[in-house]
């Protein structure tokens, strides 16, 4: 490959990464991969894509490791030091092509049981006090708080009477913890901090006749009053359910901290 | 000195770390298809392949403007710094050296991503490379971004003064170890000799004015290469590190947290899997904080920016195997020895 074909490929590539990233962005699927408080970083990096893209394409310039640019070819002895050859390193190009090829074919997957049943489900909520200060989810109406937002007030709090009977209101997607016992489910949400790979898993126990039968995975609305439940030997937010309505997937389905 | 590199390196071992990564990553790529068929055949490969491949993505969009940040700013380096700008800075005293490397993030802002493309640079412009090890290693940390984060997860308090003593204290030693070697020339990467061993081009050279408009296309052109390279060594670190994500089970993990020594291994074991970017850590080390000891989430937040697996295989790329392998082990050795330490006499 000729050094001005590797520089067409390498803006081409960096191009394509800028792209890519835009339609993430424009198409709200971003969040599918990292945390809404990134997407500015994101777009700004689309734009930085660009900037290198155009000074390097057209360019004929040899890389710093093929040193035997004219100016320098009265050097030319010592180039010949290591042995290494003097051409582009296409495999690289390739490397950074495969996964934006990858990123295109392969739709985001939203993370679901499938992998709680690797990563386990924390009664530990992650607390950012960027988004609320000292976590004072307990001044929101009950019916307003998400699993985050109940997972974090047990972990909060050394007395959980307080928090005996008021009705809850939330949205998660159904998993079946192996230590659950008769007609419950986990009502899940997956909490990511930074990317999807950091995901954390938070669930709470809801009590509804027939759901240990019910399917993995499906998107639940699920109300009624709290208690203070068990799941292996730890304290977690539980729901004797008055209703389970089974809804869309939202478009957000993970909560950012 | 850029002469003497050449001759003394041994030749040929260049290209050989990144070939070797790639075979090894496939290999075990391989292995994972065939476990998982084995477990639920067509169906639970694909749906394991594309929460790999999201993941996997995550890493890599994630860790892009950081490695772009770094590669841009080695353009800026190579292109508008000096030689002697560098080197002038740093103590010739071996521990001062290693000292100034560590606090160097504090003007570099970057994490484990932008850091090494960095560090190759300055090397190449005269920084020592054990001062060039330790601004590696303490880096990461020791920013003011990072420092920021931890301040808002944790408060002024023992966390940010343990991440802060502790980060200093291992990335100075380790530096300062490696600046025993007699030839530190020696412990750099094939390639990172040849990379050092290219003269500034002559225009660049000379006192001849260029315009600043050229100059910054420069910068740009530099930072392509310097993203192209380190950038390659980003995506087989993020794969691996997305491939144990799918099959290591954290679950498991967790439920071990207590113990004043495992508890320890356990966040290092983590941090090292997760491959979280420095600028966060904070906030999920936060959600340990509740059920590990103060020591493990220390050991956290100090090794985790040090080496993970996306970064160790950018590290391959700038050094030799074998000095990848002793700035792995340690910085572990100190940091356990640390956490485990506070865990046992200091009632944090």
């Amino acid at each position: 490959m000729s050094w001005r074909g590797y520089r067409n490929l390498q803006g081409l590539i960096m191009i394509g990464w800028g792209l890519f990233l835009l339609d993430k962005i424009d198409s709200g699927r971003l969040l599918l991969y990292i945390n809404r408080r990134y997407v500015l970083l994101i777009a700004l990096t689309a734009v930085a894509f660009f900037a290198v893209a155009q000074a390097v394409i057209g360019n004929r310039k040899k890389g710093e490791h093929a040193h035997t640019d004219d100016e320098l070819s009265g050097e030319a002895e010592e180039h010949q030091h290591a042995g290494h050859d003097h051409r582009p390193p296409a495999l690289g190009l390739l490397v950074l092509a495969v996964p934006l090829l990858l990123g295109t074919v392969f739709p985001a997957k939203t993370l679901d049981s499938s992998i709680v049943a690797n990563k386990g489900v924390d009664s530990r909520a992650p607390l950012s006090k960027i988004s609320n200060a000292a976590f004072t989810s307990v001044s929101l109406a009950s019916t307003q708080r998400s699993v985050m937002d109940w997972v974090g007030d047990f972990n909060s709090t050394s007395d959980l009477s307080a928090f005996q009977n008021q009705q809850a209101d939330v949205t998660g997607f159904v998993y079946h913890d192996v230590s659950l016992g008769k007609n419950q489910f986990l009502v899940s949400r997956f909490v990511v901090t930074c990317c999807v790979a950091d995901a954390i898993a938070l669930g709470m126990v809801v009590d509804w006749p027939g759901g240990d039968k019910m399917p993995d995975n499906i998107w639940v609305e699920v109300q009624g009053p709290v208690y203070v439940a068990e799941l292996g030997g730890q304290k977690l937010p539980g729901i004797t359910a008055q209703s389970v309505k089974t809804i869309q997937t939202p478009d957000q389905p993970y909560i950012f901290p | 000195m850029a002469k003497s590199i050449g001759i003394t390196s041994p030749a040929r071992q260049s290209r050989l770390s990144f070939k070797w990564v790639l075979i090894g990553l496939i290999v075990l790529i391989l292995a994972w298809i065939a476990w998982s068929l084995s477990l639920g055949g067509w169906p639970a490969l694909l749906d394991r392949l594309s929460s790999f491949t999201t993941i996997f993505l995550s890493i890599f969009i994630e860790a892009s403007p950081f490695l772009l940040l770094g590669s841009l700013g080695s353009g800026i380096i190579e292109v508008f710094f000096a030689d002697q700008d560098i080197s002038r800075w740093v103590p010739s005293n071996p521990l001062l050296g290693a000292l100034v490397g560590s606090l160097m993030g504090l003007f570099f802002p970057v994490c484990e991503c932008g850091v090494v493309p960095l560090t190759r640079r300055l090397i190449k412009r005269g920084l020592p490379v054990p001062v060039g090890i330790s601004f590696l290693l303490g880096a990461p940390a020791l920013n003011p971004i990072v420092l920021m984060s931890t301040v808002v997860a944790f408060g002024w308090g023992p966390v940010l003064w343990g991440r802060v003593g502790l980060t200093l204290l291992i990335a100075t030693i380790t530096g300062f170890i490696f600046s025993l070697q007699k030839d530190p020339t020696s412990l750099l990467n094939q390639t990172t000799l040849d990379f050092c061993a290219v003269k500034p081009a002559p225009a660049l050279a000379s006192s001849e004015p260029v315009r600043l408009k050229d100059k910054i296309q420069q910068v740009l052109a530099t930072s392509a290469d310097e993203f192209f390279e380190i950038g390659r060594f980003l995506v087989l670190g993020a794969s691996l590190a997305s491939l144990l994500q799918t099959v290591v089970p954290q679950a498991a993990l967790l439920g071990l947290s207590q113990g004043p020594v495992l508890s320890v291994l356990i966040l290092i074991l983590l941090a090292v899997l997760l491959s979280v970017c420095s600028t966060v850590d904070a906030f999920i080390a936060l959600s340990f904080a509740g059920s590990f000891t103060t020591g493990s989430i220390l050991a956290f937040l100090v090794f985790g920016p040090m080496v993970d697996i996306k970064s160790t295989a950018m590290f391959l790329h700038v050094f030799q195997r074998k000095t990848v392998v002793y700035m792995i082990l340690l910085p572990l050795f100190l940091t356990i020895l640390a956490a485990v330490f506070i865990n046992f006499n200091l009632g944090l």
